[in-house]
């Protein structure tokens, strides 16, 4: 049995919160009146593609071994750090900033974000001392 | 020694430990986060003030008056109405008048893709004097012909281009933040805004089909001159000129002060009533703390520390957590309050402006050392009766 | 250093039906003299503990004075008998005394971390006190995980690190088996003859064979 730590547990329970919320809680605005979307909702596709697969390397990585497991926590923190630019940055949002894309979603998305980012980075840090201590 | 001494003991009692600091993180989010809302509304509400700048708004009498116009000079929501100018003529003939310039209205049906309507407001540079002055701090040219200057709010930038039914208008400057719906408006000159006009009227996508753009005006500002009342003023213009209505602007506000003083007093009371309750519980922590580590105190006692040391310990690791706590909850409110500020202004649908880096990390730092000194103050207690412990009969294993 | 009391009593408020107050030490001369061990025995409620704490600095005489090497104990400010508290009198507490966020070693270490970083020469004092006591193997264990014994040992290493003058142990051998009982009372002794002045309050049958000087408390009165 892998040992399972609070880390391991931290990021998949926020990648998975990332997951859901961008669909449930902090989605992006509404379609438009002619049923189109506005340039926010492929931005919410892009965050709830990048969030699947942090949950899913988040989950996978529970099977591995150490070292791969902290390989993996490095990288769901850098696909974290990316997914925090996608709203606003690599994909544009609408045009008031008092509109739900900017005042709800791109909020929460850069603070889950760079949870998932610091859950990742304090995994892969621990592990690599870990390590150390059993060298 | 002894600070390394308190650090073990709060290491030492984890979930007592990580209670105290939830508990002072609580009170330093509600201090902070609440502080900020209050500031925040107060501001927005000078801001709005400073921003109508007008002692008088004059609005056509089908306007429905107040209430159209307060929908949309204080809730946001885009709209326009017209006058024949010659009504402003008429006002302007008005005795007691200091400053008078009128003000255009039209509310975009939308300013291309992901966008809701945009309030428009055209004014005259040549008698301006509400957004004349705001705008000088942002941009210090004239503007020109199809020149817009683009509210805080409006993801567009100078050098941008937006285009309002056909017309397209290129985005001079990008106005600071006023927490007010000002912040989601478009701002052009008198010449630009007729033209949008006509253009909506071509389209067809105006209510006001009969108006003819050179001949009308939306709202007329006044302020009224030294010696004379902004209500003798109003009185004046509502009995003389005819199909108009007079509204002071300080009485328009008056329901937002309302609302905001009712939203502060509720926010003061939520605030109140954690930190009692918060003071409550930490007393109770500490105390039971001291019941639980008599004996603990007793040997500190014996190998020869000060009832003074003794008590500073105790103070020392309530201070400790009561920082660390302070800390947690002060951040917790400050990346909450500004990362979500424009959806916390929305929910509570009234002028919204957070105060400057300085004021947020006074306020921040104010709320903090609020924290750190409600939870010396429960500690102090507890130290002084720590300090006057009797060693020898808590060894003896008498508790009395 | 010689801890001399002078017509010391203590009497503790109580209410009962004849007197309004319990007299626990009668007035009383006493001598702890440096280089001897002084067995104190006396049954239960007889006021030996009494008398350790009023010698200890701990509770104050209703009567009479403690004076060490002339110098009046209960005269000084709370400040100044703490720290001559620290560097003079090593006392042992009844029952199970720790620091409980501190390990077995950190806690005998006490007296001297609470003031400054231990020396060299202080941790070796403390690995021997640890070897002498049997306790060595434990130097990492927080006291929540010892035994009552265990515990009794660590805080008798504790009183003796610093190497004290005088010292006072109150029931020190209460929880502990005849090896272990040996060992403590061969530590005490040791003290003693190092130049301590050292008084062991004690319900031990045979802890006389230890003493230099055997004295006996009888409702307050000190015989011996």
């Amino acid at each position: 049995m892998k040992k399972i730590t609070v880390t391991d547990i931290l990021l998949l329970l926020l990648s998975l919160a990332l997951c859901i919320g961008i669909k449930v809680i902090f989605h992006a605005c509404g379609p438009k009146e002619d049923g189109g979307f506005m340039a926010c909702h492929w931005a919410e596709q892009a965050v709830f593609a990048a969030s699947i697969g942090m949950a899913g390397v988040s989950c996978i990585r529970l099977l591995l071994s150490r070292r791969e497991k902290a390989g993996a926590a490095l990288a769901v923190a850098v696909m974290a750090a990316v997914t925090a630019f996608l709203p606003g940055v690599f994909i544009r949002l609408c045009m008031m900033q008092e509109m739900r894309c900017h005042a709800v979603m791109r909020p929460a998305v850069l603070l889950l974000c760079i949870a998932v980012a610091a859950a990742g980075v304090t995994d892969f840090v621990l592990s690599r001392k870990d390590d150390r201590h059993d060298a | 020694m002894m600070h390394n001494l308190a650090l073990r003991n709060l290491r030492a009692r984890s979930l007592r430990t990580a209670i105290l600091i939830a508990l002072t993180a609580l009170l330093s989010l509600t201090i902070c986060g609440g502080t900020l809302l209050v500031s925040g509304l107060q501001r927005g509400l000078g801001s709005l003030e400073a921003r109508l700048g007008a002692d008088i708004m004059v609005v056509p009498y089908e306007a429905r008056t107040k209430s159209n116009l307060e929908t949309i000079v204080l809730q946001g929501n885009p709209g326009y109405f017209y006058m024949d100018r010659s009504r402003y003529e008429k006002i302007a003939g008005t005795e007691g008048i200091a400053q008078i310039s009128a003000q255009f209205y039209l509310a975009s049906a939308s300013s291309g893709c992901c966008s809701i309507p945009v309030q428009i407001i055209g004014f005259d540079p040549e008698t301006d004097f509400t957004v004349t002055p705001w705008m000088k701090r942002s941009y210090e040219g004239t503007l020109q012909n199809g020149d817009i200057v683009v509210g805080n709010d409006l993801n567009a930038f100078p050098g941008d281009t937006l285009q309002f039914y056909g017309v397209e208008c290129h985005v001079a400057a990008k106005l600071e933040k006023t927490g007010t719906y000002y912040d989601s408006a478009v701002f052009t000159n008198e010449e630009t805004i007729v033209s949008l006009i006509q253009s909506s009227l071509d389209k067809g996508m105006n209510d006001f089909a009969d108006t003819d753009p050179a001949k009308a005006v939306s709202a007329v500002l006044i302020n009224v001159a030294d010696g004379y009342s902004p209500e003798e003023v109003m009185n004046d213009i509502n009995i003389h000129v005819k199909k108009v209505k007079a509204v002071q602007t300080k009485e328009m506000i008056a329901g937002i002060a309302g609302s905001l003083q009712g939203t502060s007093d509720v926010i003061g009371l939520l605030i109140a009533a954690v930190w009692v309750l918060g003071l409550v519980i930490l007393l109770l922590t500490f105390s039971m703390q001291m019941n639980e580590r008599r004996r603990e105190f007793a040997v500190m006692r014996v190998v020869g520390m000060s009832r003074r040391s003794l008590a500073w310990l105790v103070m020392q690791e309530a201070l400790l957590s009561g920082a660390c706590g302070a800390v947690i909850g002060t951040a917790a409110a400050l990346i909450g309050m500004l990362s979500f500020r424009s959806a916390i202004g929305a929910q509570i649908g009234l002028p919204f402006l957070l105060p400057g880096t300085a004021g947020t990390a006074g306020l921040a730092l104010g709320a903090v050392m609020a924290v750190m000194l409600s939870g010396a103050a429960a500690a102090a207690c507890t130290a002084y009766r720590i300090s006057q412990i009797d060693t020898a009969r808590i060894l003896r294993g008498d508790n009395g | 250093m010689t801890l001399t009391a002078k017509q010391l009593s203590k009497e503790f408020p109580r209410k009962s039906r004849t007197s309004n107050c319990f007299t626990a030490l009668c007035p009383l001369d006493f001598t702890l003299e440096p280089g001897k061990l002084t067995v104190l025995t006396g049954r239960s409620g007889s006021g030996k503990s009494t008398l350790l704490n009023v010698l200890a600095g701990l509770m104050q005489p209703t009567q009479g004075q403690v004076l060490a090497d002339g110098q009046d104990l209960y005269a000084m400010p709370d400040v100044a008998l703490s720290e001559f508290r620290n560097r003079h009198i090593g006392v042992v507490p009844q029952g199970q005394t720790a620091v409980y966020s501190l390990s077995l070693l950190e806690n005998i270490l006490l007296p001297v971390t609470l003031f400054r970083r231990p020396s060299d020469a202080e941790q070796q004092r403390a690995q021997l006190l640890l070897t002498e006591l049997g306790i060595v193997k434990l130097a990492d264990v927080p006291p929540a995980e010892l035994s009552g014994g265990e515990m009794k040992r660590m805080a008798i290493a504790r009183a003796l690190l610093p190497q004290p003058e005088i010292v006072l142990a109150d029931e020190p051998t209460a929880d502990l088996d005849e090896e272990n009982t040996d060992i403590v009372f061969r530590a005490l002794q040791t003290a003693a003859k190092n130049g301590a002045a050292v008084l062991a309050v004690t319900h031990e049958q045979g802890a006389e064979r230890y003493a230099d000087r055997v004295c006996t408390m009888h409702n307050g009165i000190l015989e011996g």
